[in-house]
């Protein structure tokens, strides 16, 4: 059966070929059908890069548009437009060709002046921002990680796929994502913009959640750094925004109380998404209490699974309300300190990753900018795919948001670990699966 | 246009053609007797598409074939039902709302379809003779299976189409020949449906039905009608519809062919 649409096509161009080719009778004799070169055959380049199912046609000004036509219904194209000035058709080919024998074809016709594959080009969605060349986390080319001399190369595509996600989304600014941590740097070049309010400070008690430890403000500009503004580095979601809580002190300590104020607070004002890169020395009702009342107002928590090399710590593994982040290497291996245990849901790269660094607490004569290695570092890779998701697809639930993260993952550790297991959950997460259409062809 | 509005304007349009009798002309000069004719149709279009509120755009194909049954009541007044079963290609919709977007390139679906057509003619001038035609077609897509292999988990989706065309306006027939009768008309001729797809990727499920509209209205379609014997007649046309571009500026052109072969008792 899979044969009769082309066999109805077929017939059915019978009647447009009759009049077309009847009408192009009355072209100049020795037109039709002479040959006057054989061009060599088009090769498929080692990975093809062309819009599938289409070409370019450039004809012989000569050609009239009846032979123009004639040219199309022969090999049973349609011309879906036309480049005005260039005089170029994109050419939607037949069912049942490939590029490849189209652009044969059209180059042995003698009124074709040149057809080619409709090469893929990719918009300026590599960020310019300076130091993006250094995340491999977001875009793996095998590249240097570090702009200290001497770091490690990454393995090419041991990232999260983020340049390919930017090209379906890149976020609302309705989306906000609450960094619960030691603060954010209000006035960072990479973030001041990014900020919606100065947030609240639990530990001071006060409305300015400013970050006098560093964390948080590593954490925001992982999640949400402002992106394409030739400054610092790009955040996963470029265009969401940040709502500093802050609950820790400056030495990066707290307490049950203030993390769990910090997340009814942040859930009440406004955030989409809670990065939480932070654990807890045991578990608590409190702290279980609050994230359970976060997740039930709709708001996903990415949590760091713990840099310890034991079990998954809290509020992490408080399943289903956290959703556990361990951390990835630049080679897509578990980094070896990263926590483990089935509550692990996903990893994503947490080692050496470049982030924003207060201002204030930069040495004179260094970039505010510096790397750090933890799941701290992995979660908010997490909670900004999350806040692109919550952008692209608000009605989906956090549950759902969960599972498309999970089941979008890459099973790195495969060979060894198939399937779901302890040390990467479900994989390292892949933001061009979760996000961008995925193409079915059968 | 409306749905609605446009149902009611095809609809009168059809009231108009059965009730408007016989004006002048040679169609009415040789009267005849009602006749049944029995007959194959095929049919192959394309149908460039906007969906997600005429945002986005893609290139529906069909191909149909269907078993006609007409009935002239009179010479230059013919009313026919069909039956039958056709293939339509929805490459390039995607469905952005399912928890996982979906872009679908999966190829033709089957599906049963059916439909009425209506020709009059109304009157003549010398050689020419001026009529009216109109045309409804259903089609009731099966559901089509698909697998999702991108994913760590297995995933399947199932895809469907309806959709419905209507298409009706004026003719003009060039009578100058013996068994040859050439014909242009002019037509209000518009497409539209609903491709829904489900998914669902084990506890994620999700539906989403995606409305589609023929990106242009109004076509012209030539055809001729050829009977080299009294109770059989072959008629081919080819059809164009201009349309507006939807990602770009100008207009654009879909095509289409039919062959409708029939034998009179």
């Amino acid at each position: 059966m899979s044969n009769s649409p082309s066999r109805f096509r077929r017939i059915g161009f019978i009647a447009a070929a009759a009049v077309v080719l009847g009408l192009a009778a009355h072209h100049p004799p020795g037109r039709i059908g002479s040959v006057s070169f054989v061009p060599a055959p088009f090769t498929e380049p080692a990975s093809p890069g062309w819009a599938p199912g289409q070409v370019l046609v450039k004809f012989k000004s000569t050609a009239s548009p009846l032979m123009k036509a004639a040219a199309l219904v022969a090999l049973e194209t349609q011309a879906i437009a036309r480049l005005p000035h260039l005089d170029v058709y994109v050419v939607r080919i037949g069912d049942g060709s490939t590029v490849e024998e189209t652009v044969d074809a059209f180059r042995r016709n003698p009124d074709v002046e040149y057809a080619e594959p409709n090469v893929l080009c990719h918009i300026a969605l590599t960020p310019n921002d300076t130091l993006f060349k250094y995340q491999y986390a977001l875009s793996n080319t095998g590249q240097i990680i570090n702009y200290v001399p001497g770091s490690p190369q990454g393995k090419p595509s041991a990232d999260i796929k983020a340049p390919q996600a930017w090209e379906e989304t890149t976020g609302l600014a309705s989306v906000v994502i609450a960094v619960v941590d030691t603060g954010v740097d209000l006035t960072h070049l990479d973030l001041k913009n990014k900020i919606v309010s100065s947030g609240r400070d639990f530990v001071n008690g006060d409305l300015n959640a400013s970050d006098d430890h560093g964390h948080g403000t590593m954490v925001a500009g992982i999640a949400a750094a402002e992106t394409d503004n030739n400054e610092g580095v790009a955040g996963v979601a470029w265009n969401a925004m940040i709502l500093p809580v802050k609950v820790l002190d400056a030495s990066g300590n707290g307490t049950t109380d203030n993390v769990s104020q910090g997340i009814i607070w942040a859930a009440d004002n406004g955030a989409a998404v809670i990065n939480l890169s932070l654990s807890a020395d045991a578990p608590s009702q409190t702290l279980l209490d609050a994230v359970k009342y976060a997740y039930n107002k709709g708001v996903f928590i990415a949590a760091a699974a713990g840099n310890t090399n034991t079990a998954v710590s809290y509020p992490a593994a408080y399943h289903p309300y956290c959703f556990a982040v361990a951390a990835t290497d630049y080679n897509d291996q578990r980094a070896a300190w990263s926590n483990f245990g089935s509550d692990i849901d996903v990893a994503a790269p947490g080692d050496q990753i470049i982030a924003p660094y207060p201002t204030a607490l930069t040495p004179p004569g260094w970039i505010p900018y510096t790397a750090g290695s933890g799941t701290s570092m992995a979660a908010p890779h997490v909670a900004g795919l999350a806040a692109l998701l919550k952008g692209l697809k608000p009605s989906l639930t956090v549950a759902s948001i969960q599972a498309i993260i999970r089941y979008s993952s890459d099973d790195v550790n495969a060979s060894v670990y198939p399937g779901k297991d302890e040390f990467i959950g479900y994989g390292r997460i892949n933001m061009e699966k979760a996000l961008v259409p995925i193409k079915i062809v059968k | 246009m409306s749905r609605k509005r446009f149902s009611t304007a095809a609809g009168l349009s059809l009231l108009a053609l059965v009730l408007l009798g016989p004006v002048s002309g040679r169609a009415q000069d040789v009267e005849s007797g009602p006749r049944i004719k029995l007959g194959l149709g095929l049919e192959y279009f394309s149908r460039t598409l906007a969906w997600d509120s005429g945002t986005r755009s893609s290139v529906m194909t069909a191909a149909l074939g269907c078993l006609r049954l007409e009935y002239e009541i009179q010479k230059g007044f013919t009313l026919a039902a069909f039956l039958g079963y056709g293939f339509s290609n929805f490459n390039g919709l995607v469905f952005r709302g399912l928890p996982f977007s979906l872009d679908y390139e999966a190829g033709a679906g089957g599906g049963f379809l059916g439909g009425v057509e209506a020709e009059k003619s109304l009157f003549s001038a010398g050689d020419f003779e001026i009529g009216i035609q109109a045309q409804y077609v259903l089609s009731l897509g099966g559901t089509k299976s698909l697998t999702i292999d991108e994913l760590n988990q297995a995933g399947t989706a199932g895809g469907q189409a309806t959709w419905m065309r209507v298409q009706a306006g004026p003719m003009i027939r060039y009578l100058g020949y013996q068994d040859l009768t050439p014909y242009l008309t002019i037509t209000y001729n518009r497409l539209w449906g609903t491709y829904t797809m489900n998914e669902t990727v084990l506890e994620l499920v999700g539906t989403e039905e995606k409305k589609i509209a023929s990106a242009g209205n109004f076509g012209a379609a030539f055809g001729i009608l050829y009977e080299p014997f009294p109770n059989f007649s072959l008629k081919g046309e080819v059809a164009a519809v201009p349309y507006s571009k939807i990602a770009a500026t100008g207009l654009g052109f879909d095509f289409g062919g039919s062959l409708k072969a029939t034998l009179s008792f």
